[in-house]
This record gives structure tokens, sequence and C-alpha cells, in this order.
């Protein structure tokens, strides 16, 4: 019977979309550890847990397969593959992302590394080419159709190909905050003290501090309006400057108050 | 057969194997209810057992501790897996040449275990043994499970059951090993 089942034996031969519905399991929902070791590999093989496959076999055989699966407690690794899925995408150089392209990852980010990593993948790998001086060209942002993409990078992608990669950009992302962490911080005054302030001010502090919260939601656009200096018509040009480039410039706007 | 004598007089429990599936779904939900107390449990299980309580209440302490004491270490023999049962004229089947439980049974045997811990064993018949002129989603329909549930604790004896209930303990046991391994 097990010979009929091919599992995988580690990271390196998880697909993406297998990855990202092991890690949309949610363990509560299920009634019994046969429900959960069937769920788990009726996504490691492509199947349904409703598969004809699932009433034949011997649930000794399954507890034979699983036995397989211990890798899924550890952790992928973490090498950096630069070029992936046959050499048909590169890895871009995350200090030439540019605005749009950062808004975007940290948008997916939040959503969650594991849950959007297909996206995350489709902004940080690009199709590419030579140019006349052996110089790398990618393919604009802008010409991807991202669903198709994404869809892509779930169905072909291996999860080692990409998980390395999304780390490093994390990494690399945390490095950037820190170091222009004034403007993600932005202007806050925090050298009052609540004991001395009368009823009135405090009232006051929780009613600004309750509006910042609400204009944080919308932080990126805020930002975006402020750069653009509130004309639409650039909005667009302006995601297309270099996130770091960009970055630098306000930090030096800031500094200066100009 | 347990026996016991009062006096001169012999009495005999009915053996818990020979139980309908439903007379002893209560029997073993009565014998693990922690809301009684052990004597009220087991004066309850002896009852459904066919022990006249009247009888039983002349026994003294030492003497019920002594028959509670040979209940527990009466050994019910497991006997081979059945593999037809013949219930109102149709055929109800549990395996083609060796039985095993399928991953799906399985599955769908531990959810009901899980929803009812003490009423059981008519869910795990009802899955494992199938009628012969059903289809499988027919068989997998809960409607359909709990029907036939009904029909084998009413005409099947526990006896029947033990294979089935002490494989089925044993797998799940392996089941949770493997799990525990995985992690």
């Amino acid at each position: 019977m097990n010979n009929k089942v091919n599992i995988p034996k580690n990271w390196e031969e998880v697909y993406i979309d297998q990855f990202i519905e092991l890690d949309s399991i949610n363990y509560d929902e299920f009634e019994s550890v046969s429900a959960i070791q069937l769920e788990r590999l009726s996504i490691l093989t492509d199947t349904s847990s409703d598969d004809d496959l699932w009433d034949d076999m011997d649930i000794r055989d399954m507890n034979k397969l699983v036995t397989d699966l211990k890798f899924l407690s550890t952790k992928p690794s973490n090498i950096v593959h630069k070029k992936i899925i046959d050499d048909e995408f590169i890895l871009i150089d995350f200090n030439n992302l540019k605005f749009g392209e950062f808004i975007d990852l940290e948008f997916y980010l939040k959503e969650g590394e594991n849950k959007s990593i297909d996206k995350i993948a489709t902004i940080l790998f690009r199709k590419y080419k030579f140019g006349e001086w052996g110089e790398v060209i990618l393919e604009p942002y802008g010409v991807i159709d991202f669903t198709l993409r994404s869809e892509f990078f779930k169905n072909n992608g291996k999860l080692t190909e990409i998980y390395g990669a999304v780390n490093s950009y994390k990494e690399w992302r945390e490095n950037f905050i820190k170091t222009f962490k004034n403007l993600f911080e932005g202007e806050v005054e925090d050298d009052y003290n609540p004991e001395e302030m009368s009823e009135e001010e405090l009232e006051e502090l929780k009613k600004i501090e309750e509006d910042e919260k609400k204009l944080a939601e919308f932080g990126w656009q805020r930002m975006l309006l402020s750069i653009s200096g509130g004309d639409f018509i650039k909005l667009e040009s302006c995601l297309e400057v270099g996130v770091v480039f960009l970055f630098n410039m306000l930090s030096v706007k800031m500094a200066l108050k100009i | 057969m347990l026996k016991f004598r009062i006096k001169d007089e012999e009495f005999s429990f009915k053996n818990a194997e020979d139980l309908l599936i439903n007379d002893y779904e209560n029997l073993a939900a009565i014998l693990n209810n922690p809301s009684i107390n052990e004597i009220d449990r087991f004066f309850k299980a002896f009852v459904l057992l066919g022990v006249d309580g009247d009888i039983l209440d002349t026994l003294d302490g030492f003497s019920f501790l002594k028959i509670i004491k040979e209940f527990k270490d009466v050994e019910m023999p497991v006997g081979e897996f059945t593999q037809f049962l013949e219930i109102n004229g149709r055929t109800y089947q549990s395996f083609d040449q060796e039985f095993f439980f399928s991953v799906k049974d399985m599955k769908m045997i531990e959810a009901s275990v899980k929803k009812n811990p003490t009423h059981f064993i008519g869910e795990v018949m009802a899955i494992v043994f199938k009628d012969t002129e059903l289809t499988k989603t027919e068989h997998q329909d809960d409607a359909h499970i709990k029907y036939k549930a009904k029909l084998i604790r009413e005409n099947v004896q526990y006896k029947v059951a033990l294979p089935f209930i002490a494989s089925f303990s044993k797998q799940m046991i392996a089941n949770l090993e493997s799990y525990k391994n995985e992690q």
C-alpha cells in the first residue's frame, strides 16, 4: 500500500502550496490524531482527505508513512537561492527595491509571511535577461500579472528555494527599519509626565493618541501623499523611487527640518 | 460465568460479553461514572448483569467487596473478527480478506469516541460493518451510521464487538505514539 503514496521526506521536496496549506491547519478544528495526520498527508500527497485512497489504506500503513513526516517539526533550510525554478527567476537586490514594492512587501508580511510566501516571492523573484553589457535586466514589477505569478510560484516553487530568501529579506528589512528608525516612529513627543497634566490635557492627549492610531492604519498612504506633495498625479512615480534613496532623502529632510 | 453463594444458594451473573452492545454500553457507563461511589457503581452493574438487587442487599460489606474483586478479575475472551452480520435480512460486512481499520474509518471512529466516550461501541461497529448493498458514500453518511449503530446495539452481542474494540484501543495508542514521535 505504501508504494502507492509518495510523500515528501524533507522540506526540499515540499512545494509552496503545500507549505501554505500545512501552515494554515487549525489543529483545534480536528477531532482526533488520525484526522490531523490524514489532513497533513492529504496536503503532502496533493489529494483530498475524502479521496478513495484513504478508504483503502490500513491505518497502520498511514502510521508508517507518518514516521517520514518528522521533518515537519524542524525549520526549513535558510540557504538563500539566487536563482530558482530552473534558473528562470532571479532574486532581486533588496537595496534596489522600489518604494511601491517595499509597501507591498510590508502588506504581505503583515498578512503573514508563511500565508503569503507565494506573494512575497512574486515581489522578490523576477524573470531576467542580460543587457548589451552583460548586465542583468529585471522584469519590471508593473508588468507582472501578480495573481498569475503568485499562483505559479505556489504550484511550481519548492519551499526551500524561497524560504531562505524571505528570511534574508526580513533581516534586510529589520536593518533598514533600524537605520531609518526616526522616520518609522514619527515625531513622538514623549517627554511629558501624565501626573503633572491637568484633566483637560490628559483628555486631549488621549484624543491625540486615538487619532494617531487611526492614522497609523493609513501610514503608507499618508507617507505617499506627503512625498508627492498631495499631488495625486505624482503618486505613481513616487512608487517607482528606490526605497533606500527615498528614505535617505526623507531622513535628510527631517534632520534639516526642511 | 461468575457465581457466588449466599448461605446455601448459588447466584450467577450474566457474562458481560453476552450482553447486547446496548446493555454493555450502559454497564460500562455505570462502571466508569465518577459521580457514583464504587459500591453503588458495582451494585448497579450487578443488577444489570441479572442479579436481584434484594439479594445483593443481604450481603455484608466484606462479601460484596469479595465479589467486586472476583468480577474485576474476570477476563473476557477476545474472539476472532466477525466478517458478516445479518440483521433484518440485510448483510453487513467488516472486511474482505483480513480485518484492518482504514484511515477514513479510524478518523470517523475517533470522532465518535470523542463525541460520546461512554457510548461509542455501536458507532465503531456501524462504521466497520458496511451494508453490502450500499455504496462507499452511503456507508459514510452520518444518518446511515446513526441508524446502523442503533440496529447493531439492539441486535448484536458485545462479544462480537470485543475483537474490534480491542484492536481499536491498541490502534489508538499506536496512533498517539506515532504522533508523539513525530513531534
